[in-house]
């Protein structure tokens, strides 16, 4: 528990009968930056309001830094910084006296840095929240954060509703952020590019299941997509296990497979292939292929 | 103990015209109460003082029932405990602060009130036929009743999604200072609206603790 400050334990979540989170095991080891990635709607900000203890899971455990989400202490939240899907700040204050606030309550306020990301993001402190932009409102939130040192940061889609431009912006900014202080960072997304430029690890999110949990090098690395062709028509079945997508025409099957290896090559083999080619993937080949609705939990930790 | 003043601070900061009012009308009721007693006597001075009354403590109570549903109802709707609870506080620090400010609203209408009582009530000893202490209990009364109906507010605020239908609480509001009214000021009616306030309370906690933010 002491090397995983989030721990996620067989956690399930139902909304009016339906089922959202369908039995998440998760641990995401210190100082690791975790990209969470899912579909809108996958369950994403609830496994982040359920670890907040914003809301209850339907069965399961969660625990922040060591402590049961549904019962953080105040001392346990001055640790953790978040900022929320959509920017939750209170819209009718002005800017001064939300900081004014958030520091009356901190634990723990670093008045120069936070001084520092409010001349960097040119906030104007004397407007109300609701007339900010929605960039400025991401920076707003991510510098209140940030503000507190937290030992573990959680960003929910900051940069959701952000142009281009500004998402640039803020991510560069949150990188260099990040990079310079060694923290524990949970960072969902549904943007790949984002979660490609931060995370060391990465999660993805089906149908309220984790079907991937492993880092980014490796499931680059072990993902392989290969264009088949045999002699004849392609067989049914290649009788080879962690087969993410399969689709055959006529004599060319096209093939996902996770954890690609010699027995597996082998295995193909035996249907004596005319050619096997390896088609390039990119983070986003390998995520479209994830969230198919076909796809069963292929390849966690244990299994990479 | 900084968090619970910070929390109190900002409940007041954003309840402002509810505190003013309450200042304002016990300016008022002062007013009211030092004219009847200043220039009437006897049964004259009862019934005015009665009758003039009434209609100004169900203003008040009507006005920290909206407190209470005010409290809630814009947390609820601008998402403030969902901002809060993610710094370092706890839903039960929120509550006791929200309470708190609540009952800072109910004695900012209630200590001037006994003040200026007492006073008249010394300048005009054995003019008015009073029992000794009924002044103790007419406060107390009037501070439970208030009490009451803010909590009923706060438990209407947290529980609709729409600010109309928290109107249904109204009635409710408008019973409570007819139970003294009709029982008089005994310990047998503080009991019955500290029980009452209680499971307020409590039904509030219940709900705002357990619900998402």
């Amino acid at each position: 528990m002491g090397d995983s400050p989030i721990v996620m334990e067989n956690l399930v979540k139902y909304y009016d009968g339906r089922c959202v989170l369908d039995g998440i095991d998760l641990k995401v080891p210190r100082g690791c930056i975790y990209g969470l990635l899912g579909r809108n709607g996958g369950g994403k900000t609830t496994i982040i309001r359920i670890l907040l203890g914003l809301e209850p899971a339907t069965r399961g455990r969660t625990t922040l830094l060591g402590q049961d989400s549904a019962q953080l202490t105040a001392q346990t939240r001055s640790r953790i910084g978040y900022v929320a899907e959509g920017h939750h700040l209170i819209q009718n204050y002005k800017v001064r006296r939300l900081v004014g606030l958030c520091k009356g309550l901190a634990a723990h306020w670093n008045e120069a840095f936070f001084g520092h990301l409010i001349e960097t993001f040119r906030l104007p402190m004397d407007r109300k929240v609701k007339e900010l932009s929605a960039g400025m409102r991401a920076e707003l939130n991510l510098a209140l954060a940030m503000a507190t040192d937290p030992e573990l940061l959680i960003l929910d889609d900051p940069t959701l509703g952000l142009d281009t431009v500004a998402r640039r912006q803020f991510l560069e900014l949150a990188i260099d952020l990040i990079q310079k202080q060694n923290r524990t960072i949970l960072f969902s997304s549904h943007i790949l590019g984002d979660v490609e430029r931060i995370a060391d690890r990465i999660g993805v999110l089906v149908a309220g299941r984790l079907v991937v949990d492993c880092e980014l090098e490796d499931l680059k690395s072990r993902v392989k997509k290969f264009q088949v062709l045999f002699p004849t028509r392609a067989p049914e079945s290649l009788y080879i296990t962690e087969i993410i997508q399969q689709q055959s025409e006529g004599r060319e099957m096209v093939l996902t497979v996770a954890n690609w290896n010699p027995q597996k090559r082998a295995i193909l083999e035996t249907f004596k292939p005319e050619s096997v080619t390896e088609l390039p993937m990119t983070l986003e080949d390998i995520f479209i292929e994830c969230t198919k609705p076909t796809v069963a939990p292929v390849w966690q930790k244990s299994e990479v | 103990m900084r968090t619970l003043l910070t929390l109190m601070k900002r409940e007041i900061i954003d309840h402002v015209a509810y505190f003013v009012g309450a200042a304002a009308f016990s300016g008022l009721m002062i007013l009211v109460m030092a004219s009847a007693i200043l220039g009437m006597e006897g049964r004259e001075l009862e019934n005015v003082a009665v009758g003039g009354s009434i209609p100004l403590v169900l203003v008040a109570v009507v006005g920290l029932c909206g407190l209470g549903v005010a409290q809630m109802y814009t947390d609820r709707t601008r998402k403030i405990s969902a901002l809060l609870i993610v710094l370092p506080t706890t839903r039960w620090q929120i509550f006791v602060a929200r309470v708190a400010a609540g009952l800072l609203a109910i004695l900012i209408l209630v200590i001037p009130l006994a003040i200026a009582g007492t006073i008249l009530i010394d300048m005009h000893a054995g003019e008015v036929p009073l029992y000794a202490g009924v002044l103790g209990d007419v406060l107390r009364s009037v501070f439970l009743v208030c009490f009451a109906c803010y909590a009923v507010g706060l438990y209407a605020g947290w529980d609709r999604r729409s600010l109309t239908p928290t109107l249904g609480v109204l009635p409710v509001v408008m019973l409570i200072p007819l139970l003294v009214i009709i029982k008089g000021f005994g310990l047998e009616v503080a009991g019955i609206l500290l029980v009452f306030i209680a499971a307020c309370l409590a039904a509030t906690w219940c709900r705002f603790s357990s619900s998402p933010l």
